[in-house]
């Protein structure tokens, strides 16, 4: 397997913004970004699998160097800086929950510190 | 002439001074144990053949390699977990032990063995997806199984590890994966049972927000789902996400004195900070582990 195949040689390529926007949502929703079962105890069959570029490539009959640069670009196209925004204050809450009641607010089925 | 990892002499005959298998895989261990590591195990390089596709298996990075040694360390020491600012464990506690262990072990299997031994690749080389699966890595070693919680690898005394890997061509004896999953407690099982929902996914559910969902039946994970992309926005909230999203603010800003307000604030010179120290890239969401009751025996301290 080579570099090429594994799409690790991207370098300077661009893709076209139409091409980008035709295939983002797809690319990411293959690859790695939303993981469904990928538990290694899940049986054979129920367990499952993201896809690699080449994989992407050949399925959607695109260039792999297409492939890892949407995948790239779309991963970081899929939050807002406002999603940073509300990590940081998603955190800030969860900490001073965690340092009011400890985990055992959570036992005894409070509201999740995000939402009080 | 290094000793070799071999029990039979040139003629074929059994060598009772040659040290066996087992002998050999605790002596690696036990370097890695000696430099840092907290746990260490061994996987076959075949046994990734059947859970990953070729490109990403350790003999795409060595041909030959035939056991992947892997070392792990938690992180975090257990008072950081208690500490009142979040930001504390944001820029300390990861200090790249289990690295050093990894590249400490190579170094003896080359010079005191004479096989061909590497770090396995532990980062992305293009986007957020790695090479080689650390993660998977740790599973196959018998240190742990992966949680509910963002899919991360629970070590069954310590909980949260980070891992990485020495490949080797050196042949070792490879350590059972565990028999039974860490991953959902019994006191999580019972909370499923009651609210429907595990500590994990109350504190970051993925239908309100967050990153985690997941089903139990008997006590066992029957589905997962992990929204990595979001988790991404809370655990490397400052570092290089952080600072391209800035650099495009930076460029839709035409107002001189809002982009100076953007490059000034607080908020560029983390993300600068993330990059440039390393140590703020790696981790800086703990929530879905802070209470994870796998291991948290240990943060109860004086």
């Amino acid at each position: 397997m080579s570099g090429n195949e594994r799409g690790e040689l991207t370098g300077f390529h661009v893709v076209d913004p139409d091409l980008y926007e035709l295939h983002r949502h797809e690319i990411v929703r293959l690859s790695n970004s939303y993981q469904e079962n990928v538990n290694e105890f899940l049986p054979v069959g129920e367990r499952t699998r993201p896809l690699t570029d080449a994989e992407i490539a050949e399925r959607l009959g695109l260039d792999i160097r297409d492939v890892t640069e949407i995948r790239v670009v779309a991963e970081h196209d899929e939050y807002p800086i406002e999603e940073y925004e509300r990590a940081a204050r998603f955190k800030d809450a969860a900490v001073d929950s965690y340092r009011a009641g400890g985990v055992k607010n959570l036992y005894k089925g409070l509201p999740p510190p995000t939402r009080r | 002439m290094p000793p070799q990892a071999a029990r039979s002499t040139d003629d074929g005959g059994a060598d009772e001074d040659a040290p066996d298998l087992d002998q050999l895989t605790d002596e690696i261990k036990q370097v890695g144990l000696a430099n840092g590591a907290t746990v260490v195990g061994v996987a076959s390089a075949s046994a990734f053949n059947e859970y990953v596709p070729a490109g990403h298996r350790p003999t795409d990075f060595m041909p030959g390699a035939r056991s992947v040694v892997v070392a792990g360390t938690p992180g975090p020491s257990n008072a950081a977990w208690q500490s009142p600012n979040r930001r504390l464990m944001e820029i300390t506690g990861y200090d790249f032990r289990e690295n050093v262990a990894t590249l400490v072990m190579a170094e003896h299997i080359e010079t005191r063995h004479g096989y061909q031994a590497m770090q396995a690749p532990p980062l992305p080389t293009s986007g957020e997806n790695p090479p080689l699966s650390m993660m998977l890595a740790a599973v196959l070693a018998g240190l742990g199984t992966r949680a509910i919680a963002a899919n991360i690898i629970l070590n069954p005394q310590y909980g949260l590890l980070y891992y990485a890997a020495t490949l080797t061509t050196m042949p070792l004896r490879p350590d059972h994966q565990l028999e039974d999953n860490v991953c959902p407690a019994r006191s999580c099982v019972r909370m499923y049972e009651m609210e429907g929902r595990t500590p994990c996914m109350a504190v970051c559910p993925a239908d309100e927000g967050g990153c985690i969902d997941a089903t139990i039946e008997n006590g066992r994970i029957t589905s997962s789902f992990f929204n990595r992309e979001r988790c991404a926005t809370r655990s490397m909230n400052f570092g290089l996400k952080g600072h391209i999203k800035q650099v495009e603010l930076l460029v839709d800003t035409d107002d001189i004195e809002e982009r100076k307000r953007i490059l000034y604030s607080d908020e560029f010179r983390r993300n600068l900070a993330g990059v440039g120290r390393f140590k703020e890239s790696v981790a800086q969401c703990f929530e879905c582990m802070r209470v994870c009751p796998v291991g948290r025996y240990r943060r109860k301290l004086k």
